[in-house]
């Protein structure tokens, strides 16, 4: 699926004339539906007094540094599981508890241990990251073809230099998979934390409006998150399609 | 039908596989896959392993390899036990498409060789362009591995170890899935990189005409559990060429010789099976 094509922009452009017209005429009620004019010049007004830039990066220092703890952790302790039976023995017990409970239940026991400020965010955002990372890098070590981990000990590569030349970049596709789900998944946890509890970021800063009222800085507010969960998602694509250029090319090639 | 050794006996032996066994145990049940194998490779030697598929030639080329443990016996290398891959050995896989590197193009496929040795990087690159250019890849350095055809790839993987510099190269069935026009075209680069840049081959096949084509013996494994049951030296005139040797009258007869012997081995392990189902 392709967002940018121009037919989608065409009908976003339509729907919000839509909206507009609908709001100015009376038929939606615009103190719970302002018209996205009203809307552009609250966002304006946010950015200009320089407190959106300021949630904006509140939120983003959240987003990436959880998720850069998830990554690292999550890439390590996969390759580890993967690479060594015991170790995968261990642990894959503790990761069958602790995957499936819903990700913002720790939001509760992370307040308790890090109160209400960016550690608190920082955790939640690297434990709800860290799974998808974790698993599918398990997944995709477990799946490296065992001819090539020969090939490697035939030149008499490490145990070491196999992980990281041999075993790494052949599960780099599993990688890059769970890395781009949990990006999102890190973003929805940060706005949450946000919104339930925290004095800066992007999702206090709608919380703060819709408690005060200003219903056009709520939908300016969630705008602004919508845009961001775009484009971060994009740059994952983009940096996705340099670095696995191979394996496109690879896929490409089975699916003749 | 020539016993023993005419050629071979001039040259020194370089490995010896003594009395090797290797049984799997799987689910309480043993399967032996290799039962008592018992022979001598000597320096520079072109030798071609053929038996009834599913002899164990595989099990056998991975004991010899080092990659896997013998339940008993040993491979003696220049008098040495084997118990891991030695550095002058290289194993060259039929499934050419899993054992290369598909992220990496096909110099660093060659280069992977290479990373961890002790030549320079200078020394390296030389040996990379030289590997490429013996097996005629050389413009497709830059190239990926699905980038190109079943042949090339075998080449790349036949380049990658030659530029480790192996004094023994052990192949499985490496033209076993290719075309016979491939095939044929590789089997003579083989020969005549083995004769330019002299070499022990092991080369294991399940066909007997590309056994006697190629090499300057041929061993004959029994169905599995599997042991020598014949060794035919090839006295064939070399350069070896695809039409004028293969219908040389003498090598018919190694063919003809073969065939016979691995058909008897079909027909007695299936008679065997009757009477005793396998599985010990």
């Amino acid at each position: 699926m392709r967002p940018t094509r121009p037919l989608g922009y065409a009908l976003i452009g339509a729907l919000l004339a839509g909206w507009e017209a609908a709001a100015r005429a009376g038929a939606v009620n615009p103190a719970f539906l302002p018209p996205p004019s009203q809307i552009a010049g609250a966002w304006w007004a946010l950015w200009a007094s320089g407190q959106l830039a300021e949630h904006l990066a509140a939120t983003l220092g959240s987003w990436a540094q959880g998720y850069a703890l998830a990554a690292v952790l999550g890439v390590s302790l996969g390759l580890l599981m993967g690479l060594v039976p015991a170790i995968r023995a261990m642990l894959s017990t503790i990761v069958e508890l602790l995957r499936p409970m819903p990700s913002v239940a720790i939001i509760p026991v992370a307040i308790v241990l890090f109160g209400l400020g960016d550690p608190m965010k920082r955790f939640v955002v690297a434990y709800a990251a860290l799974w998808p990372i974790l698993l599918n890098t398990l997944y995709g070590v477990l799946a490296v073809d065992p001819l090539l981990l020969d090939t490697a000990r035939t030149f008499r590569l490490g145990a070491v230099r196999s992980a990281l030349r041999v075993t790494l970049p052949a599960a780099s596709p599993y990688i890059a998979t769970g890395l781009r789900i949990s990006t999102s998944i890190a973003l929805i946890l940060v706005i949450t934390a946000e919104l339930v509890a925290s004095r800066s970021g992007l999702g206090y800063a709608v919380r703060a409006a819709e408690q005060a009222s200003r219903v056009p800085e709520v939908y300016a507010g969630v705008l602004t998150i919508a845009v961001v969960g775009f484009l971060l998602n994009a740059l994952f694509v983009a940096l996705e399609g340099r670095v696995l250029a191979w394996h496109r090319g690879v896929t490409a090639r089975e699916a003749v | 039908m020539g016993h023993g050794a005419l050629t071979v006996v001039a040259r020194p032996v370089l490995l010896e596989v003594v009395h090797l066994q290797k049984v799997y145990a799987q689910r309480g049940r043993q399967t032996v896959a290799v039962r008592d194998l018992h022979f001598r490779v000597a320096e520079n030697e072109f030798l071609a392993v053929v038996g009834p598929s599913g002899c164990g030639k595989t099990t056998m080329l991975r004991l010899l390899a080092g990659l896997l443990p013998p339940t008993s016996g040993q491979v003696l290398l220049r008098g040495q036990p084997v118990t891991a891959p030695p550095p002058e050995m290289v194993l060259v896989f039929q499934d050419y498409g899993r054992s290369l590197c598909a992220w990496r193009s096909v110099a660093r496929n060659v280069q992977f060789a290479l990373e961890h040795t002790r030549w320079s990087a200078a020394e390296r690159r030389a040996r990379v362009d030289h590997a490429l250019s013996i097996v005629g890849l050389s413009e497709f350095r830059d190239h990926y591995p699905w980038e190109l055809s079943g042949g090339m790839q075998q080449r790349l993987q036949i380049a990658r170890a030659l530029a480790y510099g192996p004094r023994i190269l052990l192949m499985d069935e490496p033209f076993g899935s290719l075309d016979a026009l491939t095939r044929a075209d590789l089997e003579d680069q083989l020969l005549d990189i083995w004769t330019h840049e002299p070499k022990t081959i092991v080369f294991v096949t399940h066909d007997i005409e590309e056994a006697v084509y190629l090499a300057d013996r041929v061993l004959v494994l029994s169905a599995r559990p599997s042991v020598v049951v014949e060794e035919v030296v090839i006295d064939l005139p070399r350069p070896r060429d695809q039409i004028a040797t293969r219908s040389l009258e003498a090598f018919v007869r190694y063919r003809n010789h073969i065939f016979t012997r691995i058909r008897r081995e079909v027909a007695q392990a299936a008679a065997g099976a009757l009477a005793a189902p396998a599985v010990s």
